[in-house]
């Protein structure tokens, strides 16, 4: 929101900078994002008359005008399409700063130039370009009677500017207009509020019924009041250069007098009105309603819009004519041709406001204001300054005759605040003096109790409610940065960290040992991508995603892995070693936090493309699946897991492990199919681990205790054997564990073969086998025994040949 | 010829020796040392030489040998580490290397941890929840109440809590506090926890949002909790983080949670640029609404709550002005926090 620092001063005394002006309202509790300077002094820039305009010889867009600065005539070159003879101009003669940036950022210095090769001396300037609106569409066309040749400033009687941009909480209604701001800053520099609704002097006549027109609330728990004030035999005029200076200093476009001073009375008071073509409305009549049907309705935007049922709408005789409380119709609104006015000034419930705001996506300075919570008590005062200001400047006549409905009326809050309580919760004494004049100064009455005060709360704070609220109001204005320090503070025992805090601890200092980098990835994904991974019935979908990329919460966490390596390999890294921690989600399996959602922590470890690159010492060497499981072992034992204590099996070329029947890991090749879809040309593999799986059984396990080092060597024994291509290793590895049993402290496969000699679908695996005993020193003779027994029970189950 | 002088010339001869290489080393000790070199012989000279000049005779030629061993075994050693060092062409240490691929955590990671250790040197410990959370968790436990503008504060992604249509919808966490929701039902004040995690908002990626990120929220429940206190530990808090030296402001906001609120902003100054206010955090003493719906009494506890983005913390320490570089993943971004 913008707050003009001029038209602040005046509602508050005393004088303050900008800076001054945002510190301590950002400090106070809004926050003042940006201060912009806006319709600074323009010294240089004169009034000046185009004599004439011809065209440039070189250039088609480009005129070549004679202006009359008052000093000299002037050659200009100009490029703006509305350039005529006759016109009275703004002309920024040579050497003038003006505030708009050069191609370095600099602000522009306009020197004496050959524009296509003709001399020009100034420019003619359009509204950006001396900073004071937005409009670029042409230069800027005065008034003719102002002087040729006087500055710019004084012709216009320009006052420089400084419009804070403050972003309003949404607890906050009563501080989005200027009146409000400015009362903040009474309390906080303790100072007096100037308030801008004076007496007039003038009578109204206020009641429910009007021979001219009938007003009627259909609903009055969506529009708690409703102020209609007639406005007769008003000139529809552009509105005097104040009210245009500060309607544009606060960022809005000027339109006409009727509709800048609806604009300005919301922008100082905060409450919204509506002025209606009063001779437009049939019927003489207005009936606040919603409908239980879409209604197609063009609002003044001209724009045709179909409202939601259950939408407020202002209606006349035959049909809607404004969209309550956000915008006005275009059947309705004022033109050139008005002379007779319907001013509206309504209290719309916000919530039914924000709902129609929401669902039309249309957010206007009226709906902001309403949704939040507007002033009940302010409106018939805001529609006299409204109506009493389109007089003055437009001239005609408020009737004095006054509707002012009032169906709904919200009884004034009181609520207690002890003393002790606002002590005790901001830590500091601001003293009583203090407190209560801060309340005052923000328009809050106290009464004094036994224990504080009896608080009233004024009509335009509809946030506050609580005790709570009030300490709030107090903190807030004293300054948060003025409370000192406790003199002690509170220690706390410690308690210890969760089971699942020490696991994760350890899960990454063990992944992380085994070099491999973590990544951080998008958790959600495209339907496409989802349904390589699960079944789409399986899937946890946004509802509502911004883009489709969203559409899936990932039900693992490959996606990431994948889309990682295709991208690094689209920038030619040859391989990854990488892991990821996070949660995945899934309908199947059983809840986990929420009824019907399968939430788990995994941890994904992956290993992709080349391991290591060809150098002089080796060839080229990519990652390889025994790569992952030999890390995924590795895993377990650093994590304290005895091999025993775990089950590794192959299903469908992919290996699970799992602990007492739980599966905790899957390891697998990507899929040529996902290496088509991420549009991958090297092999990858990837383990996931489920953690929140794991978890317990780590746990469980407590400190793994000091294992004593052998006391004797160990013997090494290597023996092949000739099986079936397609028997796992797996299968021959578990056997001859369970067959040796514990004196086997350690088998790996150090040679595959296949080919000639072997015979047709076979292959042999050579395995290196340790033994040990902790009480002697093994011989041969101790282990031939055992190689027999495997020899001969492998042979009975898998028809094994020792290789010779 | 005279012993003296072809003991001098000798002399010369071994100390003009240049030895360098097996072959030289070699005739070398032919010439001088073997058993049929000119020192064996000048030793069978002795006998034949006057009994008087002998004991003299005997130094010198003594001297000499111990000159020409000496300059020997030097050589020799000198040669065959000469050699040692030049035995493949593969030793030329030289020769480059490729990196050793070093294991690394991402910077959310390390900047999350950083600011996890912070908190728990001020004595507080963990406390973890779901990602996909309920509407009272997230959202009416919190004080949010429905069609409230508040709720336009965060972006919400929507999750169906079932396939039946009806059921009430669920919500991708917008912040961690519903943990705080989670911890506050399950355990008795006094409660000092944090609630580190990853949070989600509907919004477009660019480079300055993305539909996630990770917070970390802090929680303290207690008799007699003050915004004094809450202030202390926010001061404590980001001098751990930035320095006993950093200037920091707090100002009023607004949560629906807290009350009072405020937010927190550091003074920061990027080098080549103007200094300016940066808000680094959220915070405020626990509404007691909240305390309601967790069933603690208002009365007797107070408490304030904290929480700040992991990501713009991250942003600002390592100087990145896109935040999707962050989830990019690009190994050459990743191997600068090795």
């Amino acid at each position: 929101m913008k707050i003009s620092c001029n038209w602040l001063s005046e509602y508050i005394s005393g004088s303050y900078t900008p800076e001054i002006l945002a510190e301590r309202i950002t400090l106070a509790g809004l926050e003042v994002e940006e201060i912009i300077e806006h319709g600074r002094a323009l010294p240089g820039v004169v009034i000046g008359k185009v004599l004439g305009v011809e065209k440039h010889p070189d250039a088609d867009r480009l005129r070549v005008c004679m202006v009359d600065i008052g000093s000299e005539v002037s050659q200009i070159v100009c490029g703006a399409p509305n350039v005529a003879k006759g016109q009275t101009v703004a002309v920024a003669t040579v050497g003038t700063t003006l505030p708009i940036k050069d191609k370095e950022g600099n602000e522009l210095v306009l020197r004496r130039a050959k524009i296509r090769g003709v001399e020009s001396a100034g420019m003619i300037c359009a509204e950006d370009e001396l900073g004071i609106g937005d409009d670029h569409s042409g230069i800027m066309i005065l008034d003719d009677h102002y002087q040729v040749g006087l500055s710019f400033d004084e012709a216009l009687n320009r006052k420089s500017d400084h419009v804070l941009e403050i972003s309003i909480t949404p607890n906050r209604p009563d501080a989005t207009c200027h009146f409000g701001v400015a009362r903040d800053l009474s309390a906080v520099f303790d100072v007096d509020l100037i308030d801008p609704r004076k007496n007039s002097g003038k009578t109204y006549h206020v009641t429910d019924i009007h021979e001219a027109i009938h007003i009627e609330i259909k609903h009055p728990q969506a529009c708690h009041r409703y102020v209609g004030v007639l406005i007769k035999g008003v000139s529809i005029t552009p509105s005097p250069q104040w009210l245009q200076d500060r309607i544009k200093a606060i960022g809005l476009r000027p339109l006409n007098n009727v509709v800048d001073a609806t604009n300005y009375v919301l922008h100082e008071l905060g409450q919204p009105l509506h002025a209606f073509d009063y001779d437009q409305l049939k019927g003489k009549k207005i009936v606040v309603q919603h409908y239980d049907k879409v209604q197609s309705f063009k609002t003044l935007d001209g724009q045709d819009r179909q409202v939601p049922a259950g939408s407020l709408f202002i209606c006349d005789g035959e049909g809607p004519v404004a969209l309550a409380g956000i915008m006005g119709g275009e059947n309705s609104e004022v033109t050139d041709s008005t002379m007779n006015i319907l001013l509206e000034s309504a209290w719309f419930e916000p919530t039914g406001i924000r709902r129609t705001s929401k669902q039309l996506a249309l957010q206007t300075d009226a709906s902001y204001r309403f949704e939040r919570g507007i002033d009940p008590e302010g409106t018939l005062k805001a529609a006299i300054r409204c109506a009493e200001m389109i007089v003055e400047i437009g001239g005609g006549e408020v009737d004095s005759t006054i509707i002012d409905l009032h169906p709904t009326k919200k009884e004034s809050l009181n609520v207690e605040l002890r003393h002790q309580r606002l002590v005790s919760v901001i830590g500091l004494d601001p003293g009583k003096e203090t407190i209560e004049r801060v309340f005052h100064r923000l328009g809050f009455s106290t009464n004094t109790t036994e224990n504080g005060w009896n608080v009233k709360v004024p009509s335009w704070r509809p946030d506050v409610e609580r005790e709570i609220d009030l300490i709030e109001e107090i903190a807030r204005i004293i300054d948060y940065n003025t409370i000192p320090a406790p003199e002690q503070v509170a220690y706390v025992k410690p308690a210890s960290f969760s089971s699942w805090e020490i696991f994760m601890r350890e899960v990454r200092s063990v992944v992380r040992a085994m070099n491999f980098r973590e990544i951080q990835t998008i958790s959600l994904l495209p339907d496409t991508m989802a349904s390589h991974f699960i079944d789409p019935s399986d899937h946890v979908r946004t509802l509502n995603p911004i883009s489709q990329d969203q559409a899936v919460l990932r039900p693992d966490l490959r996606y990431g892995f994948l889309r990682t390596i295709a991208y690094n390999f689209n920038r030619n890294i040859p391989g990854l070693a990488l892991f990821e921690i996070g949660n995945v989600f899934q309908r199947s399996g059983k809840s986990t936090w929420i009824e019907g959602i399968n939430e788990q922590v995994h941890l994904l470890m992956g290993l992709a493309g080349v391991k290591e690159q060809a150098n002089w010492s080796n060839s080229e060497c990519l990652w390889s699946i025994g790569d992952l499981k030999g890390r995924v072992q590795t895993f377990f034992h650093r994590l304290g897991f005895q091999k025993a204590s775990i089950d590794c099996t192959l299903v469908n070329d992919t290996l699970v492990w799992s602990i007492q029947g739980s599966e905790v890991a899957v390891l697998r090749m990507t899929d040529p199919h996902l290496n088509k879809a991420f549009d991958i040309k090297a092999p990858s593999w990837t383990v996931e681990i489920n953690l929140s799986m794991l978890e317990p059984f780590y746990t469980q396990m407590g400190t793994s205790r000091f294992e004593a080092i052998p006391k004797f060597p160990s013997i090494e024994y290597d023996a092949a054997f000739i099986v079936d291509s397609n028997l796992t290793s797996l299968i021959l590895e578990t056997d001859i564990r369970r067959i040796a049993g514990e004196i086997l402290t350690n088998i790996y496969a150090f040679d595959v073969y296949e080919g000639s000699g072997l015979g047709e679908g076979k292959k042999s695996i050579a395995y290196r086998m340790s033994f040990m005993d902790k009480s002697k020193t093994l011989t041969i003779s101790d282990v031939d025994p055992i190689i027999k027994n495997i020899v001969k029970e492998l042979s009975k189950r898998y028809g094994a040949l020792l290789r010779g | 010829m005279d012993v003296h002088q072809h003991i001098a010339e000798l002399t010369a001869e071994i100390k003009a020796a240049s030895l360098t290489d097996q072959d030289t080393l070699e005739a070398y000790r032919l010439r001088f040392l073997s058993r049929k070199g000119l020192l064996q012989d000048l030793f069978g000279l002795l006998g034949s030489a006057a009994p008087e000049q002998r004991k003299e005779l005997g130094k010198l030629i003594n001297d000499l040998r111990s000159l020409a061993e000496t300059t020997y075994e030097t050589a020799k050693e000198s040669i065959e580490s000469k050699d040692q060092h030049h035995r493949n062409a593969t030793d030329d240490p030289g020769l480059s290397s490729l990196p050793y691929p070093a294991g690394s955590f991402h910077p959310i990671s390390s900047v999350m941890e950083e600011i996890k250790s912070a908190f728990f040197r001020m004595g507080f410990t963990v406390a973890e929840g779901p990602e996909l959370e309920d509407d009272f968790h997230n959202f009416t436990a919190l004080n949010f109440p429905p069609e409230h503008p508040a709720r336009d504060m965060q972006d919400t992604f929507f999750v169906r809590k079932s396939t039946h249509a009806d059921e009430l919808d669920l919500v991708l966490r917008t912040h961690t506090s519903p943990v705080q929701i989670r911890l506050m039902k399950q355990a008795k004040p006094p409660i000092r926890a944090i609630m580190p995690g990853k949070v989600y908002r509907n919004e477009s990626i660019t480079y300055k949002s993305y539909c996630q990120f990770h917070q970390v929220e802090a929680l303290y429940v207690n008799k007699g909790v003050s915004l004094a206190e809450l202030k202390e530990t926010l001061i404590t808090f980001v001098q751990l983080l930035f320095g006993a030296e950093v200037k920091y402001r707090i100002r009023p906001s607004f949560f629906p949670f807290t009350e009072p609120s405020l937010e927190m902003d550091i003074w920061w100054e990027k080098p080549g640029s103007e200094g300016r206010w940066m808000e680094i955090l959220g915070a405020g003493m626990v509404d007691p609404n909240v305390f309601k719906a967790v069933g603690i009494d208002p009365e007797v506890y107070t408490g304030f709550a904290l929480g700040l983005g992991v990501e713009r913390m991250a942003l600002r320490k390592y100087g990145i002005d896109d935040i999707r570089i962050l989830y990019d993943n690009d190994l050459r971004f990743l191997e600068q926090f090795d």
